[in-house]
């Protein structure tokens, strides 16, 4: 049954103040790292069939991709029947007629495992009406049934947020009304207490919430599908008073509002005293956004003394998280103890770095990577940049930025899949984009038409470089931090002062990223990000490494004065040393365009 | 029965329009069927299995057609019926604010929208904070006969210069 309103939260792990506690709900396993494999869709979108899947099944084992780590097949969008059969998902008539269970049976009888595709909307984002809403649990019965191993959950036709193919009105839940002022008043006119404040003179917590003439709009979180907004710090902005009440009780709130159904102003309010939700739903929706009322009274409680008073609105975040919840308990309920490795993909949009753990492996961050997907005799278009998401260096950008959010306690940013091996993909971008992709630790998720491939050639030495897959799954599962750029200006102007914080746009520069490994060595990489081959000296010296990797590198690599570097695409082996600690530096000369240096460094 | 051209088609009408053009696109198209006219059925089993329509269009011809229906269904129809070859050249799409709000759809619009078989539409944002209109594609908007007319017969004159198709 598809719920005709969004969730009543009653339990507070589902709330914004829990994002941050770090428990992870029932059934999500840590300890993972990132996933490997072949999804359908960049290779073939909508068009995937069985044969093609069998196909690539037979291919990964011919390659030997199966003994690197690639394990997973994931079936992408368009595999569905359009609709229900008898209220359950069904294969796709043509494209799939041997149906999902032997399918998976194939997969799995090659040592290989098995993944499907869902939406937590209506539809898919193809628009078969065969979406998990209101469906989690029959549907993950016939997941557990078919034996799958692997569930990626997209985001479009949600109804509680203004997604890819939603309403776009729905965002009335996404934010809160604008606020012109409340009234703070005992409770039935018993008291004394009575005190009105305009909202101008509340204070803007977070970001994203802005002053407007007499009022505050904004209040929500803001999205983050596209590319131009940083992932790190406050993702949503609050309102807050402080309330100074003598007397401990119950007390009477008044809102002056107005409702809308746009980006920046919707008709959700929550109230919050500290952490306690008081209240969390819909207001009565005003004529326009600038068309002020009165809300009802709602009750509130106050201690004794100064009270944080919070109007907010986080459903954004919690609606997402109790969807994907919702199918994580469907899962447990269907097989306790599971296995499934759940892959979020709702694009960043609400900010899935903050709660995404809880109940999931991965998350993307962004929109898609391409848009310009390939068919059986196509291998589609992946582009280097792009003002938008669909570029290897836009995903780059964001999730280079993002390693404080990823770990092994938690799961993993995903940058989406690999572009290696469609058009528009020279040799150093393909190599320099896996490289990315495997000092992040995001997920390896092969996107090409494996039949292209043969052992030895040029795109089999890209995604078979055993060097380069060893850094991502490194055991101690760091995600490399940025801890050099040539860039000045990150996105918005302003001047670069933490390479790993800022989020910086512009392509024109080299970073170098630096990953511990669980032997004690470093991986080092330099990217160039511009199309034009960069010269001079790109270096970084052992104090720059220990000030952004403290002891997550241990004290002998620090107190080393000679070094071992292993080249990982070439293998060639190089040494640096110097007399004294201070004098270790590590350089490279020349970059060619979209190329990168990548070394393991070991001390001696 | 004739169509007012303001009505809403259907899409198992646009289909039979985009099949019927088949014909008309100067004998470049040799397909694995013969030009013999199929019946409604029949014909959108046979997309449904060539690859060109969905599992969805073949279970409900009766629908109304939306642009981003039509979009899939004419691109598609032109790589696998008249195997024309993807445009790599599709910058101009990029003014369409929302190209890549769906990423099933973005290429299907951006090459019928390059080619000029589709247009976009001029509108003010929905954004309390914007004040300048955009283009748009509008993937949800209902089309009409006329509106369909119109794409079958930009993609006809969209026809590249006779070649052999083997």
């Amino acid at each position: 049954m598809i719920p005709k309103e969004p969730a009543k939260i009653t339990d507070k792990k589902f709330r914004f103040d829990s994002f941050k506690n770090g428990k992870v709900f029932e059934g999500n396993k840590k300890g993972r790292l990132p996933a490997m494999g072949w999804n359908s869709w960049n290779a073939f979108g909508s068009g995937n069939t069985e044969a093609l899947t069998k196909a690539m099944a037979d291919k990964i084992v011919e390659l030997g991709l199966d003994k690197l780590g690639y394990e997973y097949l994931v079936l992408d969008d368009g595999c569905y029947k359009s609709e229900r059969e008898d209220g359950k998902l069904a294969n796709e008539p043509v494209k799939f007629p041997g149906g999902f269970k032997a399918l998976s049976d194939y997969v799995h009888a090659r040592g290989l495992k098995f993944g499907m595709y869902n939406d937590i909307g209506t539809n898919l984002c193809a628009g078969a009406a065969v979406g998990t809403c209101g469906f989690e649990e029959t549907d993950a019965q016939s997941y557990v049934d078919w034996g799958v191993d692997f569930l990626k959950i997209d985001n479009c036709y949600y109804l509680w947020d203004n997604a890819t193919f939603s309403n776009p009105e729905n965002a009335r839940y996404v934010f809160a009304p604008n606020i012109k002022g409340i009234e703070v008043r005992s409770a039935g006119g018993q008291g004394k207490f009575k005190k009105t404040i305009k909202a101008t003179d509340g204070k803007l917590a977070g970001r994203g919430a802005f002053v407007k003439d007499d009022y505050v709009s904004g209040i929500g979180t803001f999205d983050g599908t596209n590319t131009g907004t940083s992932p790190v710090g406050d993702m949503s902005g609050e309102l807050v008073f402080e309330i100074d009440v003598a007397a401990a009780g119950e007390y009477e709130l008044v809102v002056t509002y107005a409702t809308g159904r746009v980006n920046g102003c919707g008709e959700w309010l929550q109230v919050a005293v500290g952490e306690e939700v008081l209240f969390d739903d819909l207001l009565v929706a005003t004529n326009s956004p600038e068309e002020f009322r009165e809300s009802d009274v709602i009750k509130i409680n106050l201690r004794a003394g100064l009270n944080k008073l919070r109007l907010m609105n986080h459903r954004r975040q919690e609606n997402t998280l109790c969807s994907y919840a919702a199918m994580l308990d469907g899962l447990n309920k269907a097989k306790p103890g599971h296995d499934v490795l759940l892959s979020l993909c709702e694009w960043g949009k609400t900010q899935p770095q903050n709660w995404g753990y809880k109940v999931g492996d991965s998350w993307r961050i962004l929109n898609d990577i391409t848009f310009r997907v390939g068919r059986d005799g196509d291998a589609g278009f992946g582009a280097w940049t792009d003002p938008g998401t669909p570029s290897v260096t836009s995903q780059y950008n964001k999730a280079v930025v993002m390693d404080e959010f990823a770990g092994l306690d938690k799961g993993w940013n995903d940058p989406d899949m690999l572009m290696v091996g469609m058009n528009g993909m020279t040799t150093q971008m393909s190599q320099t984009h896996f490289t990315m992709w495997c000092m992040m630790n995001s997920p390896l998720m092969l996107g090409l038409d494996l039949r292209r491939v043969q052992k030895g050639d040029e795109l089999y030495n890209i995604i078979a470089n055993k060097a380069l897959i060893d850094l991502n799954q490194d055991e101690l599962g760091l995600q490399a931090k940025r801890i050099f750029t040539t860039a000045n200006t990150m996105c918005g102007g302003a001047a670069v002062t933490a390479p790993d914080k800022d989020y910086i746009t512009d392509c024109d520069r080299v970073d170098v990223l630096a990953k511990p490994l669980s032997d004690g060595s470093l991986a080092l990489s330099f990217l160039n990000l511009s199309e034009e081959k960069k010269t001079g000296e790109f270096a970084v010296g052992l104090e720059l490494i220990k000030k952004f990797l403290g002891d997550k590198l241990p004290t002998d690599f620090y107190n080393a004065k000679s070094f071992e570097l292993v080249n990982l695409w070439s293998g060639e082996k190089s040494c640096v040393s110097a007399d004294k600690q201070s004098d270790v530096v590590f350089a490279v000369k020349e970059l060619e365009a979209c190329g990168n240096a990548t070394f393991k460094v070991i001390a001696k | 029965m004739q169509n007012h051209d303001d009505e809403e088609i259907t899409v198992g009408e646009f289909v039979k329009m985009v099949w019927e053009l088949r014909a008309g696109y100067g004998g470049v198209v040799q397909s694995e069927v013969s030009t013999a006219s199929l019946s409604q059925p029949e014909l959108l089993r046979y997309g449904h299995f060539r690859g060109w329509l969905e599992d969805s269009d073949e279970r409900h011809p009766e629908s109304l057609l939306n642009r981003q229906i039509a979009a899939r269904i004419i691109h598609q129809f032109m790589v696998v019926e008249l195997h024309v070859p993807d445009l790599a050249e599709i910058s101009a799409a990029e003014k369409l604010r929302d190209l890549y709000t769906c990423r099933v759809c973005a290429n299907h619009i951006a090459q019928v929208y390059a080619r000029g078989i589709m247009g976009a539409e001029e509108v003010l944002p929905g954004d309390a904070a914007a004040t300048q209109s955009v283009w748009i594609f509008n993937h949800l908007k209902r089309m009409s006969f006329n509106e369909a007319r119109e794409a079958m017969e930009r993609l006809r004159s969209s026809r590249p210069e006779r070649t052999n198709v083997s």
